[in-house]
């Protein structure tokens, strides 16, 4: 049976455990042997998305995938779980020179995966899958770590969200909405 | 062997037990005593950082991806993991 890979109703643990499978993968790949991780801060990301105060005036159920992916996104990074920054001999000295870098990087791509193939309901319309993955180049990459590398939720929470929705919809045309304005 | 463990321990009912001890078992490589931390710990709180202005406009609702377990998480990570590193040096070069 198949789950959502966050916000499982107020099952902190699975979140929790989503997350700590995709950390323990995605530095597995990049090829870290040893981690370290502040399991109270981890935890602490998990409840948020378990919190009854979601950041939408009609509460989660009716919020968008991008802002459930900018509420992940904005917690894990002002939380930092992760201790040890990556080595500058995998990322390079631009990325490693920034503080906090990894947890950016980490809640980047994991509120990427998690948008990919995200399912939008609007009213009177199919739903609409995110087919594409966002892709950005390596300079607004760098730039976007550096940008959000201090973000906290009740400051960036909603520009996360609007910029997660752009860059999706410039990967997946057909489910913006009109551009008229 | 860690996330075929974990999603084995996730279909029991002991889940919780399970998890920990699996977790503590793995100490070599990520530290996750994650449960130990009890969850009503911090949900019962108001966190500072909580946003204080909820968004107010939405016309769509919708969900994040789904997947099957937890080895599909683990392999979404592993090809992110690939397709960064590819990226980063593409740009290197």
């Amino acid at each position: 049976m198949s789950f959502n890979i966050l916000y499982n109703g107020e099952d902190v643990n699975s979140n929790l455990v989503s997350i700590a499978v995709y950390v323990d993968s995605f530095f597995k790949r990049l090829g870290i042997k040893e981690l370290q991780i502040d399991p109270q801060r981890l935890t602490s990301v998990a409840a948020a998305l378990a919190r009854p105060d979601f950041p939408h005036v009609d509460g989660l159920e009716k919020a968008s995938p991008f802002k459930k992916a900018a509420n992940f996104f904005v917690w894990f990074v002002a939380e930092r779980p992760i201790i040890d920054p990556i080595p500058q001999s995998i990322i390079g000295d631009k990325l490693n020179s920034i503080a906090n870098h990894q947890n950016v990087i980490l809640a980047y791509q994991m509120s990427v995966d998690c948008l990919h193939k995200a399912k939008i309901y609007r009213r009177n319309e199919d739903p609409i899958v995110l087919e594409n993955k966002i892709k950005v180049s390596n300079h607004f990459f760098c730039d976007f770590v550096e940008a959000f590398s201090t973000a906290m939720p009740n400051y960036h929470f909603k520009i996360v969200s609007l910029l997660f929705e752009q860059l999706a919809y410039k990967d997946n045309r057909k489910a913006s909405y009109p551009e008229v304005i | 062997m860690l996330i075929q463990q974990i999603t084995k321990a996730v279909d029991t009912e002991q889940r919780t037990t399970n998890i920990r001890t699996l977790m503590r078992q793995e100490n070599n490589r990520l530290i996750l005593e994650v449960l130990k931390v009890a969850s009503h710990d911090v949900l019962g709180q108001r966190n500072p950082l909580t946003v204080e202005s909820p968004c107010r406009f939405s016309n769509a609702q919708g969900n994040l991806r789904e997947v099957k377990d937890y080895t599909d998480i683990a392999s979404t990570a592993e090809n992110s993991a690939t397709t960064f590193l590819a990226g980063l040096q593409t740009a290197s070069t």
